[in-house]
């Protein structure tokens, strides 16, 4: 099987070269070496199987249609991400048009996703296995204004520029849900670790305010540094 | 020096946009960073964050049954309508198109003419199988 051989080794970019002189199979070979990977994103920005399925299908309709434009000095997988993003942005914005209610992000359906196995420190790898399910937790508790933001900056590594185009709105509006969205985690993960280390040190020791005081806070929580952005 | 650092509730909102290392830490921070476990341990905490999301990014997901047939279905049904529509814009297309419209006429003429000809010129000569299926 013709897949079988590009799966290997640099498979991806030759099929990606294949595909921009048009193709078909390579673009096929595409679709089946990157889908796991894009599958995985869009569950994470749609928080559930049937609309990750339509942004699945969009996603790769557009990347077929558009290969031509991708320029091999930068990566095949941010591109294909790119799209993603933008469909999945599209898609949802299209939901609540038709004043579809947004379906619940179903962190079941995250449950396929899979970790990969690593060659990384295995008593790293087990301690993080119950911080990972804490972290997909808490992103699905975001909203997608949030969530899609920091999946796409921390998670896939898009430039705030990239994110912003995407995504459809300014690089200000970028920071600002990308910082808010950090807040949230770290609150959601490490709440109680702060807790107890700021009522066991700081008052006392360091003669230190307390941290968390809502008014300190640099960025409103309620969007208003957003909409000046 | 103490009234010039940012107090904590300052810096804590700073934090969580320095830790990614894509944005550099005023002076101000690192000089108060340098004095209080607290911020550095809400450092550590926001990097720690950081490091679990990139770890995500090396996840896939399984497909689910039938998806990866859709999708390489989807991009055949694309593939088919570009030909399709490939064919009919380029100059070959539209020549390649004319010439079968040509041949489609004439030879609609030739069967329409010959046909009569065929009943003026020699009425009775017409094979059996011809005359029935007229009717
Ligand atoms: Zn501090």
């Amino acid at each position: 099987m013709a897949h079988r051989r590009l799966l290997r080794g640099d498979g991806l970019n030759r099929a990606v070269a294949a595909a921009q002189a048009g193709d078909e199979e390579a673009f096929a070979e595409i679709v089946v070496k990157t889908s796991p990977k894009v599958y995985a994103l869009c569950l994470r920005l749609s928080g559930n199987e049937h609309d990750a399925r339509d942004i699945m299908q969009d996603t790769y309709l557009r990347a077929y249609r558009s290969i031509g434009s991708f320029r091999s000095e930068s990566s095949f997988s941010t591109w294909i991400y790119r799209i993603a993003a933008n469909c999945a942005s599209t898609h949802l914005r299209k939901r609540q048009h038709r004043d579809e209610r947004v379906l619940e992000f179903d962190v079941e359906a995250l449950g396929n996703v899979a970790t990969v196995p690593s060659d990384s420190d295995p008593e790293m790898a087990s301690e993080s296995t119950e911080d990972r399910q804490r972290l997909v937790a808490a992103l699905g508790r975001l909203p997608f204004s949030l969530r899609s933001v920091v999946v796409l900056g921390d998670v896939y590594d898009l430039s705030h520029e990239e994110i912003a185009a995407e995504l459809q709105i300014s690089r200000a509006a970028v920071k600002v849900r990308l910082h808010r969205a950090r807040r949230r985690l770290h609150d959601e993960l490490f709440a109680t670790e702060t807790v107890d280390r700021v009522s066991a040190e700081s008052a006392d020791l360091l003669a230190l305010p307390p941290l968390g005081r809502q008014g300190a806070e640099p960025t409103g929580r309620d969007g208003s540094e957003e909409r000046s952005a | 020096m103490p009234s010039r650092a940012p107090v904590c509730r300052e810096v804590v909102g700073e934090l969580a946009l320095v830790a990614d290392k894509k944005s550099s830490p005023s002076r101000l921070l690192l000089a108060h960073l340098d004095e209080c476990l607290s911020c550095q341990a809400e450092l550590s905490h926001y990097r720690r964050l950081l490091r679990m999301l990139a770890e995500l990014q090396s996840e896939s997901a399984r497909l689910p049954e039938g998806m990866l047939a859709d999708l390489v279905g989807g991009i055949t049904r694309a593939a088919e309508r570009r030909a399709v529509r490939d064919l009919l814009t380029s100059r070959r297309g539209v020549y390649l198109f004319m010439v079968a419209a040509a041949v489609l006429a004439a030879s609609t003429l030739v069967a329409l003419f010959g046909t009569r000809s065929h009943r003026l010129g020699e009425g009775g000569g017409l094979p059996e199988e011809s005359l029935s299926s007229g009717c």
